[in-house]
């Protein structure tokens, strides 16, 4: 790839190929603009990029056993993931070479991948909208500041965006979940739809309901719909589920407008105060040293939460460490998280005549039903919703409650197990100034760009609803007949949901916010971040629909604003 | 390990429930890691060979060592495992050769195989039995180790993936209503 140092080249640099990324890449470029991608991670291809795909549990490394030492060494953050196997360690940041300041005390984990394509390809999938009451929920508590849009401005970005990545689900007519574009739902197994029946008739204000996944169950062009083989981490060359790699990318290369650099790492952005505008991006190439810069008329910062809001820490100007970006001061403050961890799980007895087939890559959903029509007087506020699953316990488990050895024993465990179920929470997180990322006083990594640090704690509401989360997790299984009920409330650690956001919120007063309600940086026309780092309040579901509608809509202001000539 | 096992089943596949406990190998500081090799005799392996083949025998299908499960233990009880967690193996291990000898007057392996079983299930017998109900870790013994270990060994292997349970790699579709009559043996996926 030739050199681009020049502005006439590009139109629009994005950085970052995951979510987000892969989206700003699409619009500008099916826009008209001439777009550069930057990307820290290295090369990899949709399909033959995926090498744990299909991989028979026959033919893994290490005769299937994680390899703990390497694990602990050089993966001790990620390899806390459920994704995280040696199937998918390709996809993930090296903690030992790509390290982060991380204390025992105060523990924040980084979740992070390290290649093009980013956490597209490990996500899992689940896709919901954001409501009315999400968006005005701070205005109305007088809790951080109040959002600068509302449900109807995303509203339409929403549909356009799932329109495109396909999310299948069924539509209920909630208000705090609103409906989307879907395709055809999933199924619930059996079971679920015993629990679902159950729970709604004790509890006449909940339901269950599958999950809203942005995983195909109607092909889409150049993509298939899932041929369920899961788990989907370790990548669907059949473009079966929403990624960068099966989707955005290829979109944004069709236009012949498109160029990607990998293992192309963004260390800081030029500001030039005269004009308010970014000047130049300066970039390291990952495997040679070598420095760049480029520059361009407008830079999209995708790289999400912690990434995006690291270079913005890092862009300081002359005889100053304050950011250009930081005059609200809320730079790297008010992040957020979900509450994760804590549900119960328990046997459902009887159904033993049914035993799903094929591997679904999906669960349930319980939409929140805490404080929906006002302050349901529980202690908290805000609320949580459920993800979780029905299915028959295995070989794996059974083994265990099972004695003895021998053909009896064998025999035995040809037969699956009995029925469980399992809801796990999610819940809101509200944003502190406290909880933050700021950039290490002295460590630096291998090219000399401070180190991230964290400050992460939870609160009294995170706390209280967690315990309500478990009660009622156990109360819903009571309701629906099951057995051997075991709540969990382990410990919590901030980044552990994968849901981090905040650090550079939108707001109307520059003041006090980093985004307008464009995502456009309040101190730079032609800098936008549309990343997590943009939120001011982190809602109960899962975030990055949102990002992407927020992307979208970003794009679409940017270059209106740049063709007449306000950018 | 097969903790973690239980775990992944358990855990939604939207990674809603995964217990932190997961990443509790992890912590351990990398001294205890560290593999000493050769620490496997030859009568010690065999014998651990033989009780995966009294643990899983040849029914219909191949016992565990015609599935390959001897390598399988012979690179988790010589590589994989940690100096403790070798440690509490051999002793169980130790301990029933010398019981073979004390009450039977001869080597495990000389052995009719009737008196095989009486020794495994008298290490078995030694061992507190664990409810993996209760989601909570148990270590065990040799006893579990073995049986942890052949069980694991023996499913996720080709014979066990493909003959003892039924593998498709590609099922095409999900049916929630699926009758087990239909399969008759677990899914392997
Ligand atoms: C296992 C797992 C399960 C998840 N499940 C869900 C789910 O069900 N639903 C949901 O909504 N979300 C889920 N998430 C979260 C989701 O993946 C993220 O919210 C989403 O990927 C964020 O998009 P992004 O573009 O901001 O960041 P990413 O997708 O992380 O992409 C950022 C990219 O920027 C690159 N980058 C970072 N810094 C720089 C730099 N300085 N220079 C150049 N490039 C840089 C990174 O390498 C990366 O490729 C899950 C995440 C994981 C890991
Ligand atoms: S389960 Fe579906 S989406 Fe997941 S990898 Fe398989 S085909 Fe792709």
């Amino acid at each position: 790839m030739g050199k681009l140092e020049t502005t006439q080249q590009v139109d629009a640099i994005v950085v970052g190929s995951g979510i987000t990324g892969g989206w700003a890449a699409k619009e500008l470029s099916e826009k008209g603009l001439k777009v550069l991608m930057l990307e820290r991670g290295k090369p990899l291809e949709h399909g033959s990029g995926y090498v744990g795909e299909h991989e028979p549990p026959w033919e893994r490394n290490n005769k299937g056993m994680r390899p703990r030492e390497l694990y602990a060494e050089q993966y001790n953050i990620q390899s806390t993931s459920y994704a995280f196997d040696e199937t998918t360690r390709h996809f993930w940041n090296n903690d030992l070479e790509n390290p982060y300041d991380f204390k025992e005390e105060d523990p924040f984990h980084w979740l992070r991948a390290d290649v093009v394509g980013g956490r597209s390809l490990m996500w899992a999938r689940q896709s919901y909208r954001w409501s009315d009451l999400d968006f005005e929920a701070n205005k109305k508590e007088g809790i951080g500041i109040d959002w600068p849009i509302r449900y109807k401005d995303l509203a339409p970005w929403y549909s356009y965006v799932e329109k495109f990545i396909g999310v299948s689900g069924q539509a209920m007519g909630l208000d705090q979940l609103p409906d989307g574009e879907f395709q055809k739902p999933m199924d619930m197994n059996v079971v679920e739809r015993h629990v679902a029946a159950a729970i709604t008739g004790k509890f006449p204000d909940r339901v269950m309901t599958i999950g809203r996944t942005a995983t195909l169950t109607e092909p889409l062009p150049g993509r298939a719909a899932c041929h369920y083989c899961g788990p989907c981490h370790r990548g669907c060359s059949t473009g079966s589920y929403f990624s960068s790699l099966s989707s955005t990318l290829p979109a944004a290369r069709a236009t012949g407008n498109f160029e990607l650099r990998a293992n192309a790492l963004v260390e800081s952005l030029e500001y030039d105060p005269d004009t308010k505008r970014v000047s130049a991006v300066r970039v390291i190439d990952t495997v040679t040293g070598e420095a760049t810069r480029y520059s361009a008329k407008l830079i999209f910062l995708c790289a999400s939460t912690v990434g995006s809001t690291q270079i913005l820490l890092n862009s300081t100007q002359a005889d100053s460490d304050i950011s250009f970006a930081n005059e609200s001061g809320a730079l790297g403050r008010y992040m957020m998280d979900h509450t994760y961890r804590a549900g119960a799980r328990g046997i459902i007895p009887g159904f033993e005549e049914y035993y799903p087939y094929g591997n679904r890559p999906n669960g349930i959903y319980i939409p929140r039903f805490r404080n929906v029509n006002g302050d349901d007087g529980l202690g908290f506020t805000r609320g949580y919703g459920y993800q979780g699953s029905a299915g028959r316990l295995s070989w794996d488990t059974m083994s265990k409650v099972t004695p003895g050895f021998g053909a009896d024993f064998k025999e035995g465990l040809r037969k699956p197990g009995p029925w469980y179920m399992s809801l796990g929470g999610f819940g809101e997180i509200l944003p502190y100034a406290h909880n933050s990322m700021a950039l290490h006083k002295s460590k630096k990594d291998r090219f000399g760009i401070p180190q991230v640090t964290f400050h992460f704690e939870f609160g009294e509401n995170e706390k209280r609803h967690r315990e309500d989360v478990v009660k009622q997790a156990v109360a819903m299984l009571e309701a629906a007949g099951a057995t051997r009920i075991d709540p969990f409330n382990t410990e919590m650690v901030g980044g552990a949901a994968i849901h981090e956001m905040g650090t550079a919120r939108m707001g109307h007063d520059p003041k006090q916010a980093v985004l307008n309600a464009h995502n456009q940086a309040h101190a730079a026309s032609n800098l936008f971040v549309t990343d997590g780092a943009a939120m001011a309040s982190s809602s109960c579901v899962n975030p990055s629909l949102t990002y992407m509608a927020l992307t979208a809509r970003a794009v679409d202001y940017a270059v209106t604003q740049l063709q007449a000539g306000a950018i | 390990m097969q903790r973690r096992e239980l775990l992944k089943g358990l855990a939604v596949v939207l990674g809603g429930v995964v217990s932190q406990s997961c990443s509790k190998a992890v912590e351990v500081p990398l001294a205890q890691r560290i593999a000493v090799p050769g620490v496997l005799s030859e009568e010690q392996r065999a014998v651990a060979h033989r009780c995966a083949d009294l643990i899983i025998p040849a029914t219909d299908t191949p016992s565990a060592l015609q599935a390959g499960v001897g390598e399988f233990l012979d690179y988790v009880i010589s590589v994989w495992y940690r100096a403790d967690e070798r440690e509490v193996f051999f002793a169980g291990l130790n301990e029933m050769l010398m019981d073979s000898q004390s009450t039977y007057g001869g080597d495990f392996l000389s052995l009719p195989e009737s008196s095989q079983i009486s020794m495994l299930k008298a290490s078995e017998g030694r061992e507190s039995g664990n409810d993996p109900f209760a989601f909570g870790d148990s270590e065990g013994g040799y006893f579990n180790k073995i049986k942890e270990l052949t069980v694991t060994g023996y499913y996720t292997s080709e014979v066990g993936a493909t003959i003892e349970r039924k593998y498709v790699p590609m099922p095409g579709s999900y049916d929630g209503d699926y009758k087990f009559s239909e399969v008759g043996r677990l899914w392997a996926s």
